[in-house]
């Protein structure tokens, strides 16, 4: 027989239900490696487990970063899994360091907790991290790995964060493949509060969205209650208040419940946008870029008060 | 030199230094990035990860199927984390992987199989040498087999991983642990 085991190098907890903590990393791994994000470290302590993926091909991250604390005691029921996305500074040139720095600077002091994300700035790093609790007694249900496959696309949060963090048009810089690099960005952030009408048929919603991006592709918006799903809805937007709604045809690609404000989060991808609306909408995001560059800080605190265009919706 | 002239340079030194530095990582990160795949198949399988700790040089994983009870234990040990060493041997890695069962009276049936092996000089780390272990206080008889793999073959470009072919290499060596296992028990008097 060997004269050293291998099993001396395990803890061999004796029952699955001191293990929950570690099943809940698994799926996990399993989640994220799925996706092709391979795991590239991984520390394990009495106090909690942390694991890093490198995020291959992914737009804006380069890594993430997922720590579960264990919980205290082992009569504790919910543990919290702190998901860290990270942007990684590759910039060459000395005034594109500075660049960077001022506009991720100042973006982080504009806008320091969104959607539940808080936002740092490390050495050649720019950081958002989410917190989100678990349930321990899950980790063993039939469908606990699709829960797991929902929970992290919070890393869509973290990813949109950051992405409007750093990327600005007055800084020459710009995202490629997680890295931060010399270029002018392409996907403006527009955080504006629009009256809207989705849905089909008589099932319209007449509601107030929080449009984080616009472009002639689609949206991303968020809303108190969670909008029509469909594959051909009809929408209007309220671009402006003296003129008639902007009216099109989209589709949901995804909808998530944000667990820290309760809301939801919708991306929707329009179908056949005609020219004219396209027009529409460049001269609108442009418009409020503008507005942006040369006023003071959107106040991000209350979205569901400022801005506020039409009073019927 | 003009201001320019310096930023390129400066600006190609960075570049050139960000490419040895995604060299050497990847040189460096194999063994996380291929466990990470092995917990990924095996979660995917059914298994439950009941641990999963390093000492910097091995990494350890255990998992649980929770229909039978049945467990597998791996450990990775990267024997070419250093550049140089890899390019000579290839990403040589050393990986033990033991499947166990809940034995009845354990106590005696481990005895049994330890009392096989007394000479000093026969070796345990042999391909092709299955040796026994047990989890005393769970109950658990494992069977374990090294090998010695080639990482660069589960690693495609840029650390993309191919699953599949390590989900078929672990299900032939547990097949193989399986079968030894249950043969031996039986031929072991408890």
């Amino acid at each position: 027989m060997p004269s050293f085991s291998m099993l001396e190098n395990f803890a061999l907890r004796r029952e699955v239900s001191d293990s929950l903590d570690e099943i809940l990393i698994g799926q996990l791994i399993a989640v994220l490696v799925g996706k092709g994000f391979p795991m590239v470290g991984i520390v394990s302590d009495p106090d909690h487990h942390s694991v890093r993926f490198r995020m291959q091909k992914d737009p804006v991250l380069y890594y993430l970063s997922a720590t579960l604390h264990r919980p205290p005691n082992k009569l504790a029921r919910l543990v919290t899994l702190s998901l860290t996305g990270q942007v990684k500074n590759f910039l060459s040139s000395s005034q594109a360091l500075l660049d960077f720095y001022a506009n991720d600077f100042k973006k982080l002091t504009e806008a320091p907790l969104q959607m539940g994300v808080s936002l740092s700035h490390q050495l050649n790093s720019v950081l958002g991290t989410a917190q989100r609790q678990i349930r321990l007694d899950r980790a063993t249900e039939p469908d606990s790995l699709a829960e797991m496959e929902t929970l992290v696309e919070v890393s869509r949060d973290l990813r949109d964060e950051l992405r409007g963090t750093i990327s600005r048009d007055e800084a020459p810089v710009s995202l490629r493949g997680g890295n931060v690099v010399d270029e002018n960005r392409k996907e403006p952030r527009v955080n504006k509060v629009l009256g809207a009408e989705i849905g089909a048929g008589d099932d319209s919603l007449r509601v107030r969205l929080f449009v984080i991006n616009l472009s002639i592709s689609g949206f991303r918006a968020t809303c108190e209650r969670p909008l029509p799903d469909g594959d051909d809805l009809q929408v209007a937007l309220k671009l402006d208040a003296r003129e008639p709604s902007l009216e099109t045809r989209a589709r949901l690609c995804w909808r998530n419940e944000l667990t820290v404000s309760g809301m939801f989060d919708h991306g929707f991808e329009f179908i056949e946008l005609g020219e004219e609306q396209a027009d529409r909408i460049q001269a609108f995001v442009q418009a409020e870029l503008k507005k942006q560059m040369q006023h003071k800080p959107v106040d991000l605190s209350s979205p569901w008060t400022f801005g506020r265009t039409d009073p019927t919706y | 030199m003009d201001d320019a002239q310096k930023e390129s340079v400066f600006a190609e030194l960075l570049q050139h230094s960000w490419s040895r530095y995604e060299e050497l990582f990847h040189n460096e990160r194999m063994d996380d990035v291929l466990l990470g795949a092995v917990v990924a198949s095996c979660v995917r399988e059914g298994y439950q990860m009941l641990e999963l700790n390093s000492d910097g040089v091995n990494h350890y994983v255990r998992f649980e199927l929770p229909g039978d009870h049945s467990r597998l234990i791996f450990r990775l040990r990267h024997l070419a984390e250093e550049l140089a060493v890899s390019k000579v041997l290839g990403h040589l890695a050393e990986v033990v992987v033991g499947y166990g069962e809940r034995v009845e009276k354990l106590g005696a049936r481990w005895s049994s199989l330890r009392s096989e092996v007394r000479h000093p000089f026969l070796a345990t780390d042999e391909p092709g040498v299955v040796t026994f272990d047990a989890e005393l206080s769970g109950g658990y008889l494992y069977a374990q087999i090294p090998l010695l793999l080639d990482l660069g073959t589960y690693l495609k470009h840029d650390l993309e991983v191919d699953v599949p072919l390590i989900r078929s290499h672990l299900d032939s060596a547990v097949h193989a642990l399986k079968r030894v296992l249950r043969g031996r028990l039986e031929l072991t008097p408890s």
